[in-house]
């Protein structure tokens, strides 16, 4: 009976040592709760243009490249339609000098929410005037609109990976990387 | 048999001093987080009632304080003057009137210049007004009011003291720069602006707040605050 005692007690103190010593939250780098796809569809100010080294390029080739750089990845459809509640992507304007994209979540009461919310879809925004006055290529460009759309699928900006990975933020010239399409299948496999 | 009851009682002894440091360590963890409540920021009722929207954007990275310093255009320390809720909040819409941007236009009593274009009128003891682009009021679809803000961004109180850092931007006003790098509450009343206040934790990015307290620190020996 004492023994048992003082097994329970020795037990317990390791619970309590771990719960100390451990980290009491882990950090996956992709967005909680779930969300619906309804497809995707483009907003007309995607056909804007920029110039770039001489060269005339349109953001619906940007945008295409990166919508499949996540399309049918994880069992995930990110395919051309025209429902309502599709995604939308724009090519807009911000008055914040150093913001080149950003996303606004929807939930099924047509409310903004955050991040980490249930959502119904997203708009999708890729700052034209904050990526030509950093004289943005066309690459670039591309990238931002692959982060964005990353985000789309609930990846989130990584907290310490130092490795290759579109979800980092700033100015990068590629796709999704084998680690962002592991985060993707760890989020929704 | 002695021995053994001896090597029990130790044992025993041992865990109890364990168990008893783990649980001092709990609660002492718990009335942390209970004085960081009661340290929270006072605002305004209205603000309070004010749900909170926290969306993720992708910014041009700046990797130093120096960085930060050198691309900014104009830098100033200043307190703003009214309440957050009593401020100029725009947004913009696309064609299909969805939200495309917003912003918080606040007006600022100048303390001192440290930075700034040849030409721009702006004086120490006088008013200004800057552009807040990372927060700002909108509607939502039920036409309540809710506060949007983008990855660690909190706004500027009333008569409290920030190092604040500019460019010019589309409209020609002067913007905050790199979200919340941008500025630096330096009078340590602002517990939301490195992420003190339990209120704010929840949109804080981690990595954003271990950047700016290293900015900080490189500030105050750059411009010594």
């Amino acid at each position: 009976m004492k023994n048992k005692l003082i097994k329970f007690f020795m037990v317990l103190s390791l619970i309590l040592v771990s719960m100390q010593l451990l980290p009491t939250t882990s950090h996956a780098d992709y967005h909680s709760n779930s969300r619906s796809f309804y497809g995707v569809k483009y907003d007309s100010s995607i056909y804007t243009t920029f110039t770039y080294s001489g060269v005339t390029y349109n953001y619906w080739d940007a945008y295409e490249a990166a919508r499949k750089q996540w399309d049918g990845k994880a069992g995930l459809s990110l395919a051309k339609g025209s429902h309502a509640w599709a995604d939308t992507y724009y090519v807009g304007s911000t008055s914040d000098p150093n913001l080149l994209g950003k996303v606004f979540p929807v939930n099924g009461s047509q409310d903004f929410v955050g991040m980490d919310q249930q959502w119904l879809y997203v708009k999708v925004y890729i700052y034209n005037n904050v990526m030509s006055s950093y004289n943005m290529s066309y690459n670039q460009r591309y990238s931002n609109a692959t982060h964005e759309i990353g985000h789309t699928v609930k990846m989130k900006h990584p907290a310490s990976y130092t490795g290759t990975s579109v979800m980092k933020q700033g100015i990068q010239s590629i796709g999704a990387s084998t680690w962002d399409y592991q985060q993707l299948n760890l989020k929704w496999n | 048999m002695k021995k053994v009851k001896r090597s029990s009682i130790l044992i025993l002894g041992v865990s109890l001093l364990v168990l008893s440091i783990s649980l001092g360590n709990t609660f002492a963890n718990t009335s942390k987080l209970e004085d960081t409540v009661v340290k929270e920021t006072t605002v305004t009722k209205a603000e309070t009632n004010l749900k909170t929207v926290s969306i993720e954007g992708n910014y041009v990275q700046v990797n130093s304080a120096k960085e930060l310093y050198d691309n900014a255009e104009l830098i100033i320390i200043a307190e703003p003057i009214e309440n957050f809720m009593d401020r100029n909040h725009e947004a913009t819409y696309s064609g299909d009137n969805s939200l495309e941007d917003y912003y918080t236009e606040t007006l600022v009593n100048v303390t001192e210049v440290i930075k700034k274009p040849q030409h721009l009128a702006v004086e120490t003891s006088k008013t200004f007004s800057i552009v807040e682009p990372a927060v700002g009021i909108v509607k939502n679809n039920a036409g309540e009011q809710i506060k949007i803000v983008t990855d660690s961004y909190t706004e500027m109180k009333k008569d409290m003291s920030y190092l604040i850092f500019l460019q010019k931007n589309i409209n020609g006003d002067y913007s905050v720069t790199y979200n919340t790098l941008g500025k630096y509450n330096i009078d340590n009343k602002d517990l939301d602006d490195l992420g003190s206040s339990v209120s704010v934790n929840s949109h804080h990015h981690a990595e954003d707040l271990v950047k700016k307290k290293e900015f900080k620190k490189e500030l105050q020996s750059i411009i010594g605050f």
